[in-house]
């Protein structure tokens, strides 16, 4: 018995090489599950957000005006094509509030993810264990930019399906009149539209979520550098100097891909007589423009140089 | 063996104060070390240069690594406990044993949970609803279970009462100390854990002031507790600290053999708690 002790013990010495650490992808899930532990709101939110307009289903209510006879576009609505474009619209519409509640939750994540820690000294219980500070961070951004974007995507399909099974029940039991048609290949196109611009969205934001991270590990207040310099900062050199590029360069960054992507879009009821709206939008969309913006792409490289500088921001700060 | 902690001119200030001014000690393996000093004195800055969590200046090897450029792979082997409880308080216990699961390759979860076992913390609960002692507890149950060759405990039980305190330390020495590991502890309450050390570093004005092993203590200083009559004369074999209490004096003395000071009264080994006091006296009038 002894001996196996004493044999135990002889290989202790060996362990003076470090130990392996953890495989990398176990470790990220790990750190991505302890975001959700401390930020409930990143899942709570959007969830809350998807059960209140899929209950909308429940309220909705349609007033049609039958008055007018010929009224060709209620019959163009009412007809197998109009209802399939009600139906994909819905869909559209449906995750919009789903996606504002993320942006709303994404940013006060990541102002304040790598600010409470200091706040409450806990980053030295983090700074204890064997967590690089570039995994750390990137465990931040693999919340934010991955792992709560495809979470609501999913959720905003399960919505739409949802409020779908609500109005359907709805219109058998005759409280609500039948207006969604559903088509799985508009419904599977749009899926695919809405994925796109998502993953361009994540890329387009992606200096701006950066910015906040690096505030939020190097400012006391991050939620003030980050609100009160954008409001004040065009008005002030507006007074000043009467120019607005500031202005101008927020609202780019703000929606210059969308204008990009949605540029010379022309959806009208006549369009939808020939096809779908989910295949105008599939045709019309400049995908390919959008994701070889050179705005998009130079984005993502401040955004990685502000990365690097969130890192090293948190490896060497010394304030606890 | 070689040392675990090798610091030599170790420096560091903050704007004109400077918090390490050539700080130089080792660690061997296997020791219980107490890093003493008065506030401000450099203590934490010490550690945190050993947990490479604040740059400095000179040259430093813990575990033979630079805690400046090899702290990941540094932290898989050091453990480590702030002053005060630093758990985040939305913690729940539980996730608090999956985190360090899953991220800490010597964490054996089984020894956390039957530390935790013993102790009133139920697994649901979150660190805001445990009290300040069970926070202690907690962060020890994490601590205990994770194989590392070196603990470095800053104030640890600042703050608790006395018998989580007792119960802290009694932990501490009989269910984690072994001759792999080294312990690095500061704390103000000296005189509470005196008989937990093997070795002492007194630092003081960033300066280390005394670095010995308590063997070391025993033969280089002796107490003399003498009557005011015979203190004159004994006074004359130069002391380096004294106090009278009750009409009778006590001095300190360095490098004197019992032979030489036994005449003049009773004889022991000065308390850490004194030595500390004597040094610190010494170094704040000079």
């Amino acid at each position: 018995m002894n001996s196996v002790f004493t044999e135990a013990g002889a290989g202790a010495p060996a362990a003076a090489a470090p130990p392996a650490g953890r495989p990398l992808a176990s470790t990220l899930v790990t750190l991505v599950r302890r975001e959700f532990w401390e930020y409930r709101v990143l899942w709570l939110g959007p969830v809350v957000a998807a059960a209140l307009v899929a209950l909308a289903a429940i309220s909705a209510h349609v007033n049609f005006d039958f008055t007018h006879e010929h009224n060709s576009r209620l019959e163009m609505l009412l007809s197998p094509a109009g209802r399939r474009g009600v139906s994909t619209f819905a869909q559209w519409v449906l995750s919009i509030p789903l996606y504002l509640i993320m942006l709303f939750v994404l940013s006060y994540y990541l102002l304040d993810c790598l600010s409470a820690e200091r706040r409450d000294r806990s980053i030295l219980f983090w700074k204890s264990l064997p967590v690089s500070d570039g995994l750390t961070v990137a465990s931040k951004l693999l919340t934010a930019f991955v792992v709560v974007p495809l979470g609501v995507f999913l959720l905003a399909m399960v919505t739409y399906f949802v409020f779908a099974l609500i109005i359907a029940v709805r219109v058998a039991i005759g409280t609500a009149p039948d207006l969604l048609l559903f088509d799985a290949l508009s419904w599977l196109q749009l899926e695919m539209i809405m994925l796109g611009e998502l993953i361009l969205g994540v890329l387009w934001y992606a200096p701006a979520a950066a910015a906040m991270l690096l505030l939020s590990a190097w400012v006391r207040r991050p939620v003030l550098w980050a609100t009160l310099p954008t409001i004040f900062a065009p008005v002030l050199e507006r007074i000043a100097f009467g120019t607005h590029h500031v202005w101008n360069f927020l609202h780019y960054r703000t929606a210059g891909i969308w204008a990009v992507l949605f540029h010379d879009l022309n959806i009208n009821p006549e369009t939808m007589q020939s096809q779908t709206l989910s295949s105008a939008l599939m045709q019309q969309l400049h995908f390919g423009a959008a994701f070889a913006d050179a705005g998009l792409w130079s984005g993502v490289v401040v955004a990685a140089v502000l990365i690097y500088a969130t890192i090293r921001i948190r490896r060497y700060r010394d304030e606890t | 063996m070689t040392a675990v902690i090798e610091a030599r001119g170790l420096a560091k200030s903050f704007g004109a104060k400077r918090a390490l001014d050539g700080v130089s000690f080792s660690v061997q393996p296997g020791r219980i070390v107490g890093l003493i000093g008065p506030n401000g004195a450099g203590k934490t800055t010490a550690l945190k240069a050993i947990l490479g969590l604040t740059p400095f200046s000179g040259e430093l090897h813990v575990l033979g690594l630079d805690p400046r450029t090899q702290r990941d792979q540094l932290m898989r082997e050091v453990c480590f406990m702030a002053d005060v409880a630093v758990l985040p308080r939305w913690l729940r216990v539980r996730n608090a044993l999956d985190y360090c699961q899953g991220v800490h390759p010597r964490f054996e979860r089984s020894i956390a949970e039957g530390f935790l076992k013993k102790t009133d913390i139920q697994m649901d609960s979150r660190v805001r609803e445990l009290s300040k002692g069970m926070v202690t507890q907690l962060h020890l149950a994490l601590i205990m279970a994770i194989d590392a060759r070196l603990l470095v405990l800053d104030e640890p039980t600042i703050g608790l009462d006395l018998l989580y305190r007792r119960k802290f330390y009694d932990t501490l020495l009989n269910d984690y100390f072994d001759k792999e590991r080294t312990i690095l502890l500061t704390t103000h309450q000296v005189e509470e854990v005196e008989n937990l050390f093997t070795d002492i570093i007194f630092i003081n004005h960033g300066q280390v002031a005394l670095s010995a092993s308590v063997e070391e203590l025993g033969e280089r200083y002796k107490q003399l507790t003498t009557t005011t009559e015979a203190a004159p004369r004994a006074r004359a074999l130069q002391p380096f600290y004294e106090r009278e209490v009750f009409g009778r004096v006590a001095m300190l003395f360095e490098g004197r053999s019992a032979a030489e000071l036994g005449s003049y009264g009773e004889l022991r080994t000065p308390s850490i708690a004194d030595l500390f006091v004597a040094k610190m006296a010494r170094s704040a009038s000079t």
